[in-house]
C-alpha cells in the first residue's frame, strides 16, 4: 500500500516559490493501476521522484506499507534507507527506456536481481523477455534494439524482481501510436500478472482512461 | 561487489578509452617517478656516502680530545651513565695523512676490538680466528663490519715497517690494491697513532646511537628518499664536556648527497601529483559521460558506494597495468641515467640493470594504486560539491602556504607550492569560472555569451590544464630552490671536502703570509666557510702538483673544482 500526502517540492524562481506538485492525496493498492495526469509541467514526474525516493519531499510525505512489514515513512528515511526501498519494492519503466548501454538485454534485466543480491537465474529473465516477446534480443545490446523492444525490456527489467509497485514515466511517449498500444497492453498485462500496483505518469487521456484511478494534476 | 555492474563500467572503458588511456598514463607516470628518483636517489646516497666508514650516527670529540676521554667515555658507557642511554656502538678514531710511495694517502685508524660494550676476545675471538683479512667480513661478532661500507686492506703493527720503508706492498699486497678502491687506507690504532707520528692521541669516538626519531626519520627516508634531509635531525646525545656532532653535519659529502636526493624526492613528488591530477582529470571526465547511466542505476537501486566501488575497481585495474608500466619503464630509466653518468651503484651485479627490491616494487605499486583510486574517490567527495567543506580545505591550505613561505626553509618551501596548487585548485578555478559566468552578460553578441556561459560551466573540466600550468610553475620554482640549495650546499662540501694533499688541517694559528712566502706555492687561502672540531682548513697550491689518486667520479669532480 502506497498513500501519498501532499508530498511536494518547493521551487524557487525569482521571488516567486512554486510548489510542486499542487496538493496531491491518494493511495495505491496491491494489483490497482493509478494514473497521474496532467499536462507537461504538472509536476507527473516530480512526483514519481517523490514516491521512489529519488527526491525528498519539502512538505507532505510518502509513506509505504508492504504486507508483513511495518509502515515505511519515504519521505524522513535516509538516503540509504530510501535505496534500498527502492531496489526491493519499486520497478521503473522510463520514457527514454534508460537500459544500461554497456550490458546485454539479459544482463539488463537480470541487473535488479543482482543489485538486490537474489539468485541470478537467466531462465528467469529469458522467461520475462519471451512474454514480452523480445527473448530473441537476449545476447543484443540496447543501442541496436528499437525503440518498442527496448520499453519492453525495459518492462521485463522493472518486473523480475517482482517489486510492489511499478512506477511508469510516460512509458509510451516515445513510440510510435502502435507500439505505444502493444507496450501498454504489455504493461498492464505484466503487472496484472504479477499482482503489483502500477503508478503511470503520462499526459495521454488514452492511457490515463485505462487506469482503476486517475490523479489529475493541473 | 555486483559482477554486472563491475562487466558495465569495464565495457564503457573499453568504448570509451581516452579515459581510461589518460588514467593509465598518469598512474605510470607517478609510477615511473618514484621508481626513477628511488633507484637514482640510492645510487647518489651510495657514491656520496664516505666510501670507507658509514654505519656510525654521530661524532664524539672536545676541545682536547685524547685517549683519556675515549677511556672515560667507555668506563661511563659500560657502567651504565644516563647521558650515553641509546649508544649502541663506540669506535675511538684517528684520521690523517701518510705518505706511501711519495704521495699523501689518507689513514683511518681505529681499534676493531673496541666496537661493542662488553665483547672480548674470550667471546668473539676475533684476533685468533680471522687475523687481518684483506677483504670480507671483517671481525664477525664485533659489529666492526656496521662502519666498513668498501673493500679495505687493514694495515697491521707488523706490515707498518713495510709502509714506511716500501709504499708498494703491504703484508704482500700492492698498495694499487688500496688505490683501486678508495684511496683511504685502515689501520689499527697504535699502527695509525704511529704513522701518523701522534702517539696517544684521538681525533673523535664514532658512536652509533639510536632514538625513536632516528628511527622514524630512517623509516620517512626509506619512503621518500631525502625528505628527512628537510626535517630537524637527532641532535645526539647530551655529553658531558664533549660534542656530539651529527654524522652529515661532520661530513658535508653527505649532506650535500642529502640535498640533491631531496630535491628529487620533491620534484617526483611534484611528478606525483601532477600524475594524481591526470587520473583524477580522467574519473571527472568519465564520471561526467557516466552521469545518464549513473542516475538510471541510481533509479534502480544501486547505492551511490556501489557505484563508487565499482568505479575504483576500473581504477585499480587501470592502476595495476599502469603499475607494471611504470615500473618497468623507470627501472630503464633510471638504469639509462646511471649509465650515462657513468655510475653503476644501483646496478645488480651480473645484470647490467638497476636492481628492484621489494620495498621499491611495493612502494611503486601502492603509489600507482593509489593514485589510480584517487580519483573515484575524490569525485565522489568532490570538495566542490561541499562547499563548507571546500572553504576549509582552501583556507587550511592558505594558511599551510603562508607558514610555509615564512618558515624559509627548503622543506616548507615545497609544503607551501602544494598549499598554493590546492588553493588554486580548490579556489581558483571555481572563481574563475563564476567570472566568467558573469563577464558572459557583458558579452554583444549572442554567440559570444553563449561561448562563455558554455566556458563556465565546463571550469570544471578544465581543471587539468589549469591543475598541470600550477605545477608547471611549482617546478619552476622549485628549480631555483633546488639549484640554490645544491649551490649552497655544494659550496659548504668544497670547504671541507678539498683533495688531501693540499689540505691543512689545525691551521687557525698557521700564519697565512709566512706560508704564502714558501717557495713553490701559487696561491694560499683560508676556507672559513665551516669550523670542524680539527680547525678551519686551508688550501696551497703547489706549483707542482702531484698525480691525483684515482677517485670515483664524484668524488674527482668535486676535487677539480676546488682550489
Amino acid at each position: 500500500m502506497l498513500r501519498v500526502l501532499g508530498a511536494a517540492k518547493r521551487f524557487e524562481d525569482g521571488d516567486t516559490v512554486r510548489r510542486v506538485p499542487g496538493a496531491v492525496e491518494f493511495d495505491l493498492a496491491p494489483g490497482r493501476v493509478a494514473a497521474l495526469w496532467g499536462p507537461s509541467g504538472s509536476g507527473k514526474s516530480t512526483l514519481l521522484n517523490l514516491v521512489a525516493g529519488v527526491l525528498v519531499p519539502d512538505e507532505g510525505e510518502v509513506r509505504f506499507e508492504a504486507s508483513g512489514e511495518d509502515p515505511f515513512l519515504v519521505s524522513a528515511a535516509s538516503e540509504r534507507q530510501r535505496v534500498r526501498y527502492r531496489r526491493r519494492h519499486l520497478g521503473f519503466v522510463f520514457q527514454f527506456f534508460n537500459l544500461v548501454p554497456t550490458l546485454t538485454v539479459v544482463e539488463n534485466v537480470l541487473l535488479p536481481l543482482e543489485l538486490n543480491r537474489r539468485p541470478t537465474d537467466r531462465q528467469v529473465a529469458l522467461a520475462r523477455l519471451d512474454a514480452l516477446g523480445v527473448a530473441e534480443c537476449a545476447e543484443r545490446f540496447p543501442a541496436t534494439l528499437s525503440g518498442g523492444e527496448q520499453q519492453r525490456v525495459a518492462i521485463a527489467r522493472a518486473l523480475v524482481h517482482e517489486p510492489a509497485i511499478v512506477l511508469a514515466d510516460e512509458p509510451t511517449g516515445n513510440l510510435d501510436a502502435a507500439n505505444a498500444a502493444r507496450v501498454t497492453d504489455l504493461l498492464w498485462q505484466a503487472a496484472a500478472n504479477a499482482g503489483c500496483a502500477l503508478l503511470v505518469a503520462t499526459h495521454s487521456q488514452r492511457i490515463a482512461e485505462r487506469a482503476d484511478d486517475v490523479i489529475p494534476l493541473a | 561487489m555486483i559482477p554486472l555492474l563491475v562487466k558495465s563500467q569495464l565495457r564503457f572503458a573499453v568504448r570509451h578509452p581516452v579515459g581510461p588511456a589518460a588514467s593509465f598514463v598518469g598512474v605510470a607516470l607517478a609510477v615511473l617517478a618514484i621508481v626513477t628518483v628511488h633507484l637514482v636517489s640510492q645510487s647518489i646516497r651510495a657514491g656520496l656516502e664516505d666510501p670507507v666508514v658509514g654505519g656510525h650516527t654521530h661524532i664524539v670529540s672536545g676541545d682536547t680530545f685524547g685517549e683519556v676521554d675515549y677511556f672515560e667515555l667507555r668506563r661511563r658507557w659500560r657502567s651504565g651513565d644516563d647521558s650515553l642511554d641509546g649508544i649502541q656502538a663506540m669506535l675511538p678514531m684517528i684520521e690523517g695523512f701518510v705518505s706511501i710511495g711519495g704521495q699523501p694517502r689518507r689513514i683511518i685508524g681505529f681499534d676493531p676490538l673496541a666496537v661493542c660494550r662488553s665483547c672480548g676476545v674470550g667471546e668473539d675471538d676475533p684476533g685468533s680466528t680471522t687475523g687481518w683479512r684483506p677483504d670480507g667480513d671483517l671481525y664477525p661478532g664485533t659489529g666492526l663490519d656496521r662502519y666498513l661500507v668498501d673493500d679495505v686492506v687493514i694495515a697491521s703493527p707488523e706490515t707498518a715497517a713495510d709502509v714506511e720503508a716500501d709504499g708498494s706492498t703491504i703484508a704482500g699486497i700492492p698498495v694499487a690494491v688500496i688505490e683501486s678502491d678508495t684511496g683511504v687506507m685502515l689501520a689499527d690504532l697504535p699502527t695509525a697513532q704511529r704513522l701518523l707520528g701522534r702517539q696517544g692521541q684521538l681525533d673523535a669516538v664514532w658512536i652509533s646511537a639510536a632514538s625513536a626519531r632516528l628511527t622514524f626519520l630512517d623509516r620517512l627516508d626509506e619512503l621518500l628518499p631525502g625528505i628527512a634531509a628537510s626535517l630537524p635531525r637527532y641532535a645526539g646525545p647530551v655529553i658531558d664536556g664533549y660534542t656530539v656532532t651529527a654524522k652529515d653535519v661532520w661530513n658535508p659529502s653527505r649532506r650535500f648527497a642529502d640535498a640533491i636526493v631531496f630535491n628529487l624526492g620533491m620534484l617526483s613528488l611534484l611528478c606525483l601529483l601532477m600524475a594524481a591530477f591526470i587520473a583524477f582529470q580522467a574519473s571527472v571526465s568519465n564520471a561526467a559521460r557516466r552521469r545518464t547511466e549513473h542516475q538510471r542505476l541510481l533509479a534502480l537501486g544501486a547505492s551511490p558506494g556501489i557505484l563508487q566501488l565499482t568505479a575504483c575497481t576500473e581504477g585499480l585495474i587501470i592502476g595495476a597495468l599502469g603499475s607494471v608500466a611504470g615500473l618497468a619503464l623507470g627501472t630503464l630509466l633510471a638504469d639509462a641515467l646511471l649509465q650515462s653518468a657513468g655510475v653503476g651503484a644501483a646496478a645488480s651485479p651480473g645484470s647490467g640493470m638497476a636492481s628492484l627490491d621489494a620495498w621499491i616494487v611495493g612502494k611503486a605499486l601502492v603509489g600507482g594504486l593509489l593514485v589510480s583510486a584517487l580519483g573515484p574517490l575524490v569525485v565522489r567527495s568532490s570538495p566542490h560539491s561541499r562547499p563548507r567543506l571546500r572553504v576549509g580545505v582552501g583556507l587550511l591550505a592558505a594558511v599551510v602556504a603562508i607558514g610555509g613561505l615564512a618558515n624559509g626553509s627548503l622543506g616548507a618551501a615545497f609544503v607551501a607550492l602544494f598549499a598554493i596548487i590546492l588553493v588554486q585548485v580548490v579556489h581558483v578555478v571555481p572563481l574563475a569560472g563564476a567570472a566568467v559566468r558573469h563577464l558572459a552578460a557583458l558579452g554583444r553578441s549572442l554567440t559570444a555569451r553563449s561561448g562563455l556561459r558554455a566556458a563556465a560551466e565546463r571550469s570544471g573540466e578544465i581543471r587539468l590544464a589549469l591543475g598541470a600550468l600550477s605545477i608547471a610553475v611549482a617546478v619552476a620554482i622549485g628549480m631555483d630552490l633546488m639549484v640554490e640549495s645544491l649551490r649552497r650546499d655544494f659550496t659548504a662540501m668544497l670547504d671541507v671536502r678539498l683533495w688531501e694533499g693540499i689540505n691543512l688541517s689545525d691551521a687557525d694559528d698557521v700564519d697565512i703570509t709566512t706560508l704564502a712566502d714558501l717557495p713553490g706555492l701559487r696561491q694560499v687561502r683560508r676556507y672559513g666557510g665551516r669550523a670542524s672540531s680539527r680547525g678551519r682548513w686551508m688550501c696551497a697550491s703547489p706549483d707542482s702538483m702531484p698525480p691525483k689518486p684515482p677517485a670515483t667520479a664524484s668524488t674527482a669532480r668535486s676535487r677539480s673544482a676546488a682550489c
